[in-house]
């Protein structure tokens, strides 16, 4: 089995666990058992963080009214059906469906948007507990990455400063946009920047895993 | 004086016994299947150019030359499905695991293509087209009512005339340019790589380009029907093209680092976003 295989297995392995040959793979390949580990680690701070982002009845309701207001969706005939419409969008569903966990490319995005959900919850907490370390380590990302040039290296050494420069083209945008939405956080602008370049280093990783992943 | 005459002669004589071994390595293979509407075609090389044309007829011909024994190119036919894969039998060096690939097939043909180093060209094809690579150079010529999906690390990825396609582009350090292409949906994304945009922006579309530390140059005529923002969040913007302040702003524009404006009807939405590039718009 190779990577692409196993990742391409990667949802049904997460929820109802490998066979033999899968595991042998996970066991075998430094890349897989890294990307499996942060995928877990990502959905367990997710489910942390669920109830804070679950809205409220009243947001439904809203959310409704705003929808019918401006003809995007009709008024319930009878019983109010919307909310668990929308609740198919709700994080809650994909995140336990196991389905997010299937693509690598996803990775970075998730933890672009745990990272918002952390900063976010950390300006409401005591100063005290602002020293808790966030739901996403940088220093996985660190360790994935030099992962990622030791993986490329060792099946084409060629490329490792083609895919060392664009990793550092991607971290610094990454920073940047980090450091600007730490900033203000109200800019949209920003928040949209960081999650394009989280997009952008999941790109390469995807291509890294694809190419170099066997 | 013969002595030299000799030496001279027998080093020509050696330089061509050389190139002629190096063409009797070359070897061409050559696949054609006949296809229906809406065929797919997926190639993946390794290593070389591939080159992907449009051409009248209902058949899909995959032509490739290989430079040595360490590689081969292997042709399947499922279907409407047809998939070229050079293996490599052993590593070697770049030039003997070089294949170069020339396709033709209907210009319905949906094509994937994945080489890491390229070039990938494509041209007079109206189906979906995903071109990855690495270090590929991208090229998209002539291409209409299709999806084109690009993606690259660092290679710069240039597409012209392309109408009414679903672009979209995403590379991180490598160049981006676009010459007359328009469609209902055209996304560029790029960190460190520069994007240049020249044309009209089509009739109703929506466009987006963004990058991080590149510059963003969009030229376009005085015709063009546009409804433009443009911010850059730590670098500058300049604005050459006469534009009307708009009756409902989304935002405050911030002198010299974000400006919005229409022009004529306001048909395309214009967006270009960089977080510390300059973002200079000019008229044709």
């Amino acid at each position: 089995m190779n990577c692409a295989e196993f990742q391409k297995l990667l949802p049904d392995i997460m929820e109802s666990g490998g066979n033999a040959e899968e595991e042998a793979h996970l066991k075998s390949c430094a890349v897989c058992s890294a990307l499996v580990q942060d995928l877990e680690q990502i959905a367990e701070s997710a489910r942390l963080l669920l109830p804070m982002q679950d809205p409220s009845p009243r947001v439904w309701a809203g959310i409704r009214e705003a929808l019918e207001r401006e003809g995007l969706v009709r008024p319930p005939l009878g019983t109010a059906r919307f909310r668990p419409q929308v609740a198919a969008l709700n994080p809650r569903r994909w995140l336990t469906g196991g389905h997010l966990l299937a693509v690598a490319a996803l990775l970075l995005f998730a933890i672009g948007i745990l990272w918002f959900t952390n900063h976010a919850t950390q300006e409401s907490r005591p100063v005290a507990t602002a020293s808790v370390p966030s739901a996403v380590a940088p220093a996985a990302i660190d360790e994935d990455d030099a992962r990622l040039l030791t993986a490329v290296e060792q099946k084409s050494p060629a490329l490792l400063p083609t895919y060392r420069e664009n990793l550092d083209t991607v971290n610094a945008y990454i920073r940047d946009a980090q450091r600007r939405v730490e900033q203000d956080p109200d800019d949209m602008g920003a928040r949209d920047h960081l999650l394009r370049a989280c997009n952008q280093k999941a790109l390469l990783y995807e291509m890294a895993m694809a190419r170099f992943g066997e | 004086m013969p002595s030299m005459c000799n030496g001279v002669t027998w080093s020509l004589v050696a330089a061509g016994l050389l190139t002629v071994a190096a063409f009797a390595a070359d070897k061409h293979k050559e696949c054609r299947y006949n296809v229906a509407p809406g065929a797919r075609v997926t190639i993946t090389n390794e290593s070389g150019p591939v080159d992907v044309k449009g051409a009248a007829g209902r058949q899909v011909v995959i032509a490739a030359t290989t430079h040595s024994d360490s590689v081969e190119m292997d042709c399947v036919q499922a279907g409407n499905r047809i998939q070229a894969t050079t293996h490599v039998l052993q590593h070697s060096d770049a030039r003997d695991s070089r294949v170069e690939y020339e396709v033709l097939a209907p210009p319905d043909t949906s094509v994937t293509v994945h080489a890491p180093s390229g070039p990938i060209t494509a041209e007079k094809l109206r189906a979906d087209l995903t071109l990855e690579g690495d270090a590929a150079q991208v090229e998209v010529r002539n291409v209409s009512n299709a999806h084109v999906h690009v993606r690259t690390i660092s290679g710069p990825v240039s597409l012209g005339n392309i109408s009414n396609g679903h672009v979209e582009i995403t590379s991180l350090s490598g160049d981006v340019r676009l010459d007359a292409v328009s469609g209902p949906k055209v996304s560029v994304n790029t960190a460190k790589g520069s994007i240049r945009y020249n044309g009209d922006f089509g009739e109703g579309g929506d466009y987006m380009l963004v990058n991080h530390s590149g510059n963003i140059e969009v030229t376009l005529p005085a015709t063009a029907s546009v409804d433009l923002t443009a911010r850059s969040i730590a670098g500058s913007v300049e604005n050459d093209f006469p534009l009307q302040q708009p009756s409902h702003p989304t935002f405050v524009p911030s002198p010299g680092r974000s400006f919005a404006g229409t022009s004529n009807s306001a048909a395309s939405s214009v967006q270009l976003r960089s977080f510390s590039g300059k973002i200079c718009v000019k008229k044709q």
